[in-house]
């Protein structure tokens, strides 16, 4: 096991950031810690970095306890922070190559995965440029290679792509992947549940310091009752037919704004066709019709009564 | 030495607005370290002006007293009333100030009527102006006098007069004695330097300490399979070096400037010493200040403050020997104090002995009291911040 956590308790004062919170993460797993903001998953990230004391709970990494000289554990972690965090005075290669340095002493072998870790990240024409001068996307990219260019075994993102745009996103995304392919284990923070579902191959759903849910997205999505969404455009739907539609089967809600009816529906088949006959029996005309499988959003939501991001 | 070598890149990115700084600095320093040898030199010709007093109006009592005013320190010649000989005179610079009493200023005068005495003066001279003021200074005293207390004679206002400057005559003078006789000039470059090391340093040491403490650069370090102690250790490292080649280089220049003056002056080692001491000094008060200050833009303005005010309250641009008691009691408790006391001890040095050192090594002794009591401060305030974090 790669990271084991066991019931770990964080106090800020009076604030419970983490309240009995254990992790297992595996060898070779990209995983998600998913939460809306304020759940804690910096706090957990940085108690498992022996960052933060914490109050109660037992850490190990690679199989050892983890502490603030643990430097053979250490040796073996990257970590790309929430915060960007790089030197100003210094260029992309030279703040690659200090990171990089505090694990590789070797010279020559340091110059190579410098030079890789610019590359992998797509930085090559901003080697000697100063982070004042990159865009947000690029600082964030520049922020990864610093965690990544030692290769290391384990690589913990904290919210590696806030604030980027969907291209640069979409391509860091991509590299996270890569690393994971080419044999690192991947612990990835992120409220964005698109994300999450998009890389992660196991998930831990938290909200105020406890875990609320693990497992593989279908797993999870299957642990709820809720199954699709349906959306129909129509105009003139009337109160009876709304309560009609609520009393179809396998239907758990329905809402209606003047212009668009959403019908959620549990497991079950054939829930659009059944709720479309219905419609077409009632000669009401509709537009557009969608219908889309749960999300872990919804998962969220019937776990604790509210939206991942609200 | 990973953190050794950005340290220095860091130096390297904060090293435009060092320099700046640098020239500024010593651009002022050799400004005012030339202007107090020409202070001294002025301040002794002034003394001694050669001028003529032409007195249309007669030998008044009034006047009487003014001409003996004049004559205090300057020279008086004795010259013809006769324009051409006057305008000669002026021009072969026989006299560099001619006063011209014209008939019936001294009743006038008594009268409280507003008059003014004519002067003929090299054009643009000092030596005119402050002729000027030692006029204006004796007819001011003298229309006081005149109207606090009407029933003088014209006898008795005069003495009055008289009495009344001589008393700031001898504190002048007195001045002017403490301030230039038979220093060094090196040792105002000396006394300067200690603005320029502090100001410097404070800017430059705060500035990368602020730079390896920002949070997130910490948590970073702190991730890797590294000491903190060993983080630490570099970055003082790196610091030590810094004030080493700042003193050296400030030391290097007064060689430059000074060289064989300095060379050949007994006291070198104890100023070597002395600049020593508070380049040690100035780091602490570095170390002290980046532990305090969290923006970057408080620094500049902070710095300031402490260099500045540190240098004016303990003598570095005022002689301590004009300041009040009551500043230097204060300034006593300041390291820079010790450090201009030390510097002036040694720039008025006859003979090195022991009896004449000692002071001097305990005022440099002091000044590393200083520098450990702001480094514990400094550590302690640190180390308070660390366990507040977690
Ligand atoms: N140093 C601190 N002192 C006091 N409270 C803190 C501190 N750091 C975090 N908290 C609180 O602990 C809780 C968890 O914070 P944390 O930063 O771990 O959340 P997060 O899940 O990472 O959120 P985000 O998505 O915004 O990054 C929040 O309520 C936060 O306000
Ligand atoms: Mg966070």
């Amino acid at each position: 096991m790669v990271i084991n956590v066991q019931n770990l308790v964080k106090r800020y004062g009076n604030l419970l950031a983490l309240d009995h919170f254990s992790l297992q993460i595996e060898e070779g797993e990209v995983f998600g810690l998913l939460g809306p903001n304020g759940s804690g998953k910096t706090t957990a990230i940085n108690c498992i970095l022996s960052l933060l004391k914490y109050d109660k709970g037992t850490i190990e990494i690679f199989g050892k306890p983890m502490r603030p000289d643990a430097y053979s554990i250490k040796q073996d972690i990257g970590i790309v922070m929430q915060n960007v965090a790089v030197f100003q005075e210094l260029s992309v290669q030279e703040n690659i190559d200090y990171f990089c340095g505090l694990y590789v002493k070797d010279r020559q072998k340091r110059r190579e995965l410098v030079e890789e870790a610019i590359e992998f990240v797509g930085l090559q024409d901003f080697r000697k440029f100063h982070p004042k001068k990159l865009s947000g996307g690029l600082l964030r990219r520049l922020n990864i290679a610093c965690g990544i260019a030692h290769k290391p075994r384990l690589i913990i993102l904290d919210e590696p792509t806030v604030a980027v745009d969907p291209q640069s996103r979409n391509s860091i995304l991509e590299g996270i992947l890569k690393l994971n392919q080419q044999g690192a284990t991947i612990v990835y923070t992120s409220h964005y549940m698109e994300e999450v579902e998009q890389i992660c191959s196991r998930i831990v759903i938290m909200d105020k310091g406890k875990t609320l849910a693990t497992g593989t997205k279908e797993q999870l999505k299957g642990m709820i009752k809720g199954g699709e969404t349906l959306t129909v455009e129509l105009f003139g739907l009337k109160e009876e037919q709304l309560e009609a539609i609520r009393r179809l089967p396998h239907v758990t809600g329905a809402e209606y704004d003047g212009t668009r009816l959403t019908v959620h529906c549990s497991g079950g088949a054939h829930n659009l066709i059944r709720l479309l006959d219905y419609l077409r029996g009632q000669e009401l005309s509709f537009g557009r019709v969608y219908a889309e499988p749960p999300t872990l959003n919804d998962v969220f939501l019937e776990i604790t009564g509210k939206h991942l991001r609200d | 030495m990973q953190v050794f070598k950005a340290f220095f890149k860091v130096l390297r990115a904060s090293f435009p607005s060092t320099v700046v700084y640098l020239a500024v600095f010593i651009g002022i320093s050799l400004i005012f370290s030339g202007n107090v040898m020409n202070n001294a030199v002025d301040g002794f010709t002034v003394e001694s002006v050669d001028l003529a007093v032409i007195n249309r109006d007669g030998d008044t009592p009034l006047l009487r007293g003014l001409t003996d005013y004049l004559s205090e320190g300057n020279h008086l010649v004795d010259l013809p009333d006769d324009s051409e000989r006057l305008q000669d005179a002026l021009f072969y610079r026989e006299v560099s100030y001619i006063v011209l009493v014209e008939g019936g200023f001294t009743d006038r005068f008594l009268a409280g009527e507003s008059v003014t005495l004519d002067a003929v003066k090299v054009p643009d001279s000092t030596t005119g102006y402050y002729c000027d003021q030692l006029i204006e200074k004796y007819l001011s005293t003298a229309r006081l006098y005149r109207e606090a207390n009407p029933g003088l004679t014209e006898e008795q206002l005069t003495a009055a007069v008289a009495e009344d400057l001589a008393i700031e005559t001898s504190v002048t003078l007195k001045e002017y004695d403490v301030n230039t006789q038979g220093t060094p000039n090196f040792v105002y470059y000396y006394q300067y330097m200690a603005y320029v090391l502090i100001a410097m340093m404070i800017l430059t040491i705060c500035t990368i300490l602020m730079v390896f403490n920002q949070p997130d650069l910490r948590r970073r370090n702190l991730c890797a399979p590294l000491p903190l102690r060993s983080v630490n250790a570099q970055v003082t490292l790196g610091c030590a070096i810094f004030t080493v080649a700042c003193w050296a280089m400030l030391i290097g220049l007064s060689f430059l400037l000074y060289g064989k003056a300095l060379l050949s002056f007994a006291g070198l080692p104890m100023l070597l010493a002395n600049t020593f001491a508070f380049a040690l000094v100035s780091l602490s008060i570095g170390f002290l200040v980046s532990s305090l200050v969290k923006s970057f833009t408080v620094l500049s303005a902070i710095s300031n403050v402490v260099s500045l005010g540190l240098c004016f309250i303990s003598g570095v641009f005022v002689p301590q020997a004009i300041m009040s008691p009551g500043v230097l009691t204060a300034a006593s408790f300041l390291p820079a104090y010790w450090y201009v006391k030390a510097n002036n001890a040694i720039g008025s040095l006859a003979v090195l002995t022991s009896e004449t050192t000692g002071p001097i090594w305990t005022s440099i002794l002091i000044q590393l009291g200083f520098a450990a009591a702001f480094f514990s401060v400094a550590l302690f305030i640190t180390k308070q911040r660390r366990v507040g974090n977690n």
